[in-house]
């Protein structure tokens, strides 16, 4: 609170001091400007006044001469001469001051103006000398005199001077008057300043002032506050405290310390601190009471305390001394906590370890506990008896050492320090005894961690000896690999419905497609793997089975299982009947077999036997060597009438009564030298009833078993034979019917040849009259057009060389000379292309026509583009006409050429093109809105050189549409049209498909 | 390359206006090579000797078909079957338009085939276009 003061004050003299001096140089100011303010007042205007005066005087005097001199004024110069003792008074007045007319003047003190006064009083001295001389000299003083000039003169001289000194003066007094304004605003408005500055202040102090105050009014509440705190945490601290004084008198005690110890505030406060106390505990005090003053702090003192209602309670006491500002002691303050509990707690702590260290000590079990550094701090019996040492010779060795083979250290250093810290774990590892016997140990290991001191900290193991134990499971690992990769699965089922399966191998997955897990954990029944129609058969064999008592094991005949994927497999089952002590089945257990293959096998082993029974053919086979029958189906034997057992006795030359022994040898060599492996013969075979028939037999080798043996087989053609005959009559009937028709065929042949040879000479003549034709129009062209270009070519010349020798008509004469050549031209031309369609051959194709129309529309395009000339297609893409592609082209070109010719007069000129398809023909039309004809020229306009029009009108040589019909006519086509005159055609195009 | 401009243009014709109209025609297209005309497929043939005695071989032969004596599709074959002169630019330049014309005519080995004009200004085109094409921008064999 101090601090702020000082600022607070500092600040504020400063600038109140500085307030009174501002005050103060504005009061000097505003007197010194008062002051300025009536001098100049009193000093100046006086003395422009007399000036005035001054010039006034002298003015008179000069008038008041003029006027004597004249004899005007009747005064003396005595009058005159009064004036100019006034103006010297005044002047005088000026100079030094003084008083006239009973005001008082000041002298002028500025030394310029003090000058031009002066010079102004020399002049009016010398005028007034001039005066009395005028006076004197009258006569010679009259106008215009010298002298008068000289008066005149000086005179004007004072008038200047004495107006300068009068401006001056005015001027100065403006000056000071107008300083003095100035500064007299400069004050005004520097007072209003600084009494703006004093009110700003003034707030501004009171305002610092209540700031300060409300600072103060906060800080004290905060104060209350904390004081009202403290005062509820003591009141309401739940650890019971209390203050003792220098001689261990209780100064106050907290609520927390009487509810413990149930006593009241009046009953403690004022009373020794060891009358709460039990005896043994006051005299601890004694001992601990001055050591707590001397150090001044004390931790964890337990004292028996004894409570109002006579139990006794445990508590520990932390304490301090607190000193008052001179350093000597002034009270303590301790705090105390009901240690009761835990002290139980500890001894029972105390009593359950020492139990537990017997039970390890005396346990047979193998119980080794390590410290940090795997040094051996517990070894129990059972280590004893397990390696061979004794607790005393191995207490703080090293255990790695001991029972660790140097290889495996390093592994073990590694997990060491994971081991700690872990939750209860186990792991396995060899040790060597003290023998030197190698053992397996399967450990369980915690740590022990209750000590606060790290290096108390142990892990506890026990282990179990499991090196017999590991052989054993190595052999059944052994024993279980060699069952689960073997095809064999082996079951165990309960003696229940269904057969539930309890176990089974790791290979059923191979034989079912179902892991064996699946098998156990859900109790699968065995009959649900058994296929359908086996279940019964299998589950009476196992009935029977059971029945005897006596027997140990049965084979059931092969049945069916389904696997996962609904396949069929046979398997073979060998099962094992397992009875308790009484004699009851309580389980089956068996190994399984796919044999599905060598079912498969039997199976189509049956089969082709069964072929060989029952076919219809007759079947025999019979030794290489000595010919005898060794297998005759039943077909044979029925045919036949003999029995096996007689055919074993016969050959195939038995059966065949026209065959000798040697002919058949021969017919079978090829067959026995392997030259061929197949021979198909016909014979007769006779029965045991001698009756005979027709057979043919196919006859082939087969070696089996390092013998050879002869396969017949002997089909029954009687019948066939029969229809042979049948056949070969009618094939000579018919050769003679064919003969007949062959004659008459030549005689037709003949005919056609004579014909063709008749038509050969036709085409001969056609093509000759072509060749004629082509010459014909070749030349024509050729020849015709060599000229033609001589008069083009030299009526242009003329036109441009002699231009200037040629006069207007003489160039038009040219010019239609030139037209007329391009005339002919084009004629020719027409002409040419006209042969030209009549010589061609025609071929037909399949032709799609939008193409076309696209192509030809392409190349008119120009044409096209001249007018707004619309075009519409009705063709749909793939419309196809089977014509001549030449043909067509020339006269859909022809027709589109004429529609844009004859519509380009037109405003919106537009052209239709549609194809239509029917049952017997191709139709096409091209529309226009052009100028249309009259039906009466229908027939006309198709014919060659035929026009409708000038050729100012429209050109042309008229041989498009004649071109047009003759090429329709070539495709087995036509054409006609319909129009109106100025309502534009149409021209239709039909083709026979 | 230089050459060239001194190499003449042969032209095999037997139609005299056609001649004179041919000539004038490239005169008017400024044409700088010299023209040397042969008034018959014998005459055109008596050339090859001249260019075995040295005359300047042509930078392109026009060379028309229906002619006297020995037709141009003769001269054709024949100096397509020459040795030396087998390569030079051979171009018809007839009236027919006949598809038969044109296809003997690059059955011969002819190198391009022109229709004649009738129309003078058209001819004067063509004319223009052929030198331009055949002795400018056209590089002929050695």
């Amino acid at each position: 609170m101090t601090l702020p003061n000082k600022i607070y004050t500092k600040k504020f003299t400063l600038v109140f001091i500085s307030i009174i001096i501002l005050s103060i140089s504005l009061i000097g100011s505003m007197i010194y400007v008062g002051y300025s303010s009536r001098s100049i007042a009193k000093k100046q205007p006086p003395q422009i006044r007399v000036i005035g005066l001054i010039k006034t005087e002298i003015i008179t005097s000069h008038l008041w001469l003029e006027e004597v001199l004249s004899g005007d004024r009747n005064e003396s110069i005595e009058a005159v001469n009064e004036h100019f003792e006034k103006a010297n008074t005044y002047t005088k007045t000026l100079l030094y001051g003084g008083i006239v007319d009973k005001a008082q003047f000041i002298q002028v003190t500025n030394t310029d103006i003090r000058k031009k006064i002066q010079e102004t009083k020399k002049v009016i001295d010398s005028l007034f000398q001039l005066t009395e001389e005028r006076y004197l000299k009258l006569e010679h003083a009259k106008a215009g005199t010298e002298i008068d000039q000289i008066y005149d003169d000086v005179f004007r001289l004072f008038l200047k001077k004495v107006t300068i000194v009068e401006n001056t003066l005015i001027k100065h007094q403006q000056k000071n008057l107008n300083n003095f304004i100035y500064t007299q605003r400069i004050l005004t408005f520097s007072a209003i300043l600084l009494g703006l500055l004093i009110i700003i202040l003034f707030y501004w102090f009171e305002n610092y002032k209540f700031q300060k105050e409300k600072k103060l009014t906060q800080l004290n509440n905060i104060i209350i506050e904390n004081e009202e705190r403290y005062r509820l945490l003591y009141q309401n601290a739940p650890l019971p405290y209390q203050s003792l004084n220098i001689d261990g008198y209780l100064i106050d005690v907290n609520p927390a310390w009487v509810n413990t110890l149930g006593y009241s505030h009046k009953e403690t406060v004022g009373k020794h601190f060891t009358e709460f106390m039990t005896k043994e505990s006051a005299e601890l005090v004694k001992t601990r009471f001055p050591e707590f003053l001397a150090t001044g702090a004390i931790y964890n003192a337990e004292f028996e305390m004894i409570k109002k209602d006579g139990t006794n309670l445990i508590v520990s006491y932390d304490g301090k001394v607190s000193n008052d500002e001179k350093g000597s002691f002034k009270q303590t303050h301790c705090v105390f906590s009901d240690v009761t509990e835990q002290k139980k707690a500890k001894e029972e702590l105390i009593i359950a370890k020492e139990f537990s260290e017997k039970i390890i000590e005396t346990s047979n079990a193998f119980i080794v506990g390590l410290d940090r550094n795997h040094l051996i701090q517990i070894f129990n019996e059972g280590a004893e008896t397990i390696t061979g040492y004794k607790k005393n010779e191995i207490l703080g060795k090293d255990w790695f050492e001991i029972f660790f083979s140097k290889e495996i250290i390093p592994e073990m250093n590694a997990v060491w320090d994971n081991a700690w810290g872990k939750e209860a774990h186990s792991y396995e590892n060899y040790i060597f005894t003290k023998t030197g016997e190698k053992k397996l140990i399967s450990w369980q290991t915690t740590g022990m961690y209750e000590e606060i001191d790290i290096n108390k900290h142990l892990l506890i193991s026990i282990g179990e000896d499991i090196t017999d134990r590991n052989a054993k499971q190595e052999a059944l690992n052994t024993a279980n690999k060699i069952i689960n990769r073997s095809p064999v699965v082996a079951f165990r089922w309960k003696n229940e419905d269904g057969w539930p399966i309890e176990f089974v191998t790791n290979n059923v997955m191979n034989l079912t497609g179902i892991n064996s897990e699946e098998f156990i954990n859900n109790a699968f029944d065995y009959t649900s793997l058994i296929y359908k129609d086996d279940i019964k058969r299998v589950t009476e064999e196992v009935a029977d089975a059971s029945k005897d008592i006596n027997l140990n094991s049965f084979t059931h005949k092969p049945y069916r299982i389904i696997t996962e994927n609904n396949k069929v497999k046979w398997v073979f089952d060998i099962t094992f009947i397992i009875r308790d002590t009484e004699g009851e089945i309580t389980h089956y257990e068996g190994i399984i077999y796919d044999i599905t293959k060598e079912k498969m096998a039997s199976e189509q082993t049956e089969l082709f036997s069964r072929i060989f029974e029952e076919s219809l053919n007759e079947i025999y086979l019979f030794d290489a060597e000595t010919l005898l029958f060794t297998q005759v189906n039943s077909a044979a034997q029925r045919n036949l009438g003999y029995t096996m057992k007689e055919l074993k006795k016969m050959t195939p030359i038995h059966l065949k009564p026209l065959l000798k022994t040697e002919s058949f040898k021969k017919i079978i060599e090829p067959l026995e030298k392997n030259k061929t492996n197949k021979i198909i013969f016909e014979t007769i075979h006779q029965r045991k009833d001698k009756s005979t028939y027709n057979a043919e037999v196919h006859l082939q080798v087969l070696k089996y078993n390092e013998k050879s043996l002869f396969v017949a087989l002997i089909s029954d053609i009687t019948e066939r034979k029969k229809y042979e005959n049948h056949l070969e009559e009618l094939v000579t009937d018919r050769t003679k019917d064919l003969e007949n028709s062959e004659d008459a065929l030549l005689n037709i042949v003949d005919d056609l040849n004579s014909k063709t040879k008749e038509l050969k000479n036709i085409n001969k003549k056609l093509a000759s009259v072509n060749a004629e034709m082509e010459t014909f129009t070749y030349s024509v062209s050729h020849d015709l057009k060599a000229p033609l270009r001589g008069i083009d070519g030299y009526s242009k010349l003329l036109l441009d060389l002699y231009k200037n020798d040629l006069n207007e008509e003489a160039q038009e004469f040219l010019m239609n000379v030139r037209s007329g050549t391009q005339q002919m031209n084009e004629l020719i031309d027409d002409l040419l292309a006209y042969s030209r369609l009549e010589r061609q051959d025609f071929q037909f194709s399949k032709i799609k026509l939008k193409p076309i129309i696209d192509d030809i529309l392409q190349l008119l395009s120009n044409e096209i583009n001249k007018t707004n000339l619309k075009i519409s297609i009705n063709c749909t893409s793939d419309f196809t006409i089977v014509a001549d592609s030449k043909g067509l082209k020339l006269v859909l070109r022809n027709l589109l050429d004429n529609a844009i010719k004859f519509t380009n007069h037109k405003d919106n000129p537009h052209i239709e093109i549609t194809s239509v398809e029917n049952s017997t023909h191709w139709l096409i039309f091209v529309k226009d809105n052009g100028v249309g004809f009259d039906m009466k020229y229908h027939d006309r306009i198709f014919k060659i050189f035929q026009r409708l029009h000038l050729p100012e009108e429209f050109e042309g040589t008229g041989i498009g549409l004649a071109m047009v019909e003759k090429a329709m006519h070539r495709m087995n086509g036509k054409i006609w049209a319909e129009s109106k005159p100025n309502e534009g055609s149409c021209f239709y195009l039909e083709i026979k498909k | 390359m230089n050459a060239l401009e001194n190499n003449p243009i042969f032209l095999v014709e037997d139609n005299p206006v056609d001649i004179d109209l041919t000539l004038r025609a490239f005169e008017m297209s400024n044409l700088t090579n010299p023209i040397k005309v042969a008034r018959d497929g014998e005459e055109a043939l008596s050339f090859i000797q001249k260019w075995d005695n040295g005359e300047p071989i042509p930078v392109v032969i026009l060379l028309d078909l229906k002619m006297p004596k020995v037709d141009g599709l003769e001269v054709l074959k024949t100096i397509k079957s020459h040795k030396k002169y087998s390569q030079i630019p051979i171009v018809i330049l007839t009236s027919s338009s006949e598809n038969s014309d044109i296809d003997k005519a690059y059955k011969l080995g002819a190198n391009s085939y022109i229709v004649k004009p009738v129309n003078f200004d058209n001819f004067l085109k063509v004319a223009s276009q052929i030198e331009l094409y055949w002795a400018v921008l056209n590089k002929s064999p050695n």
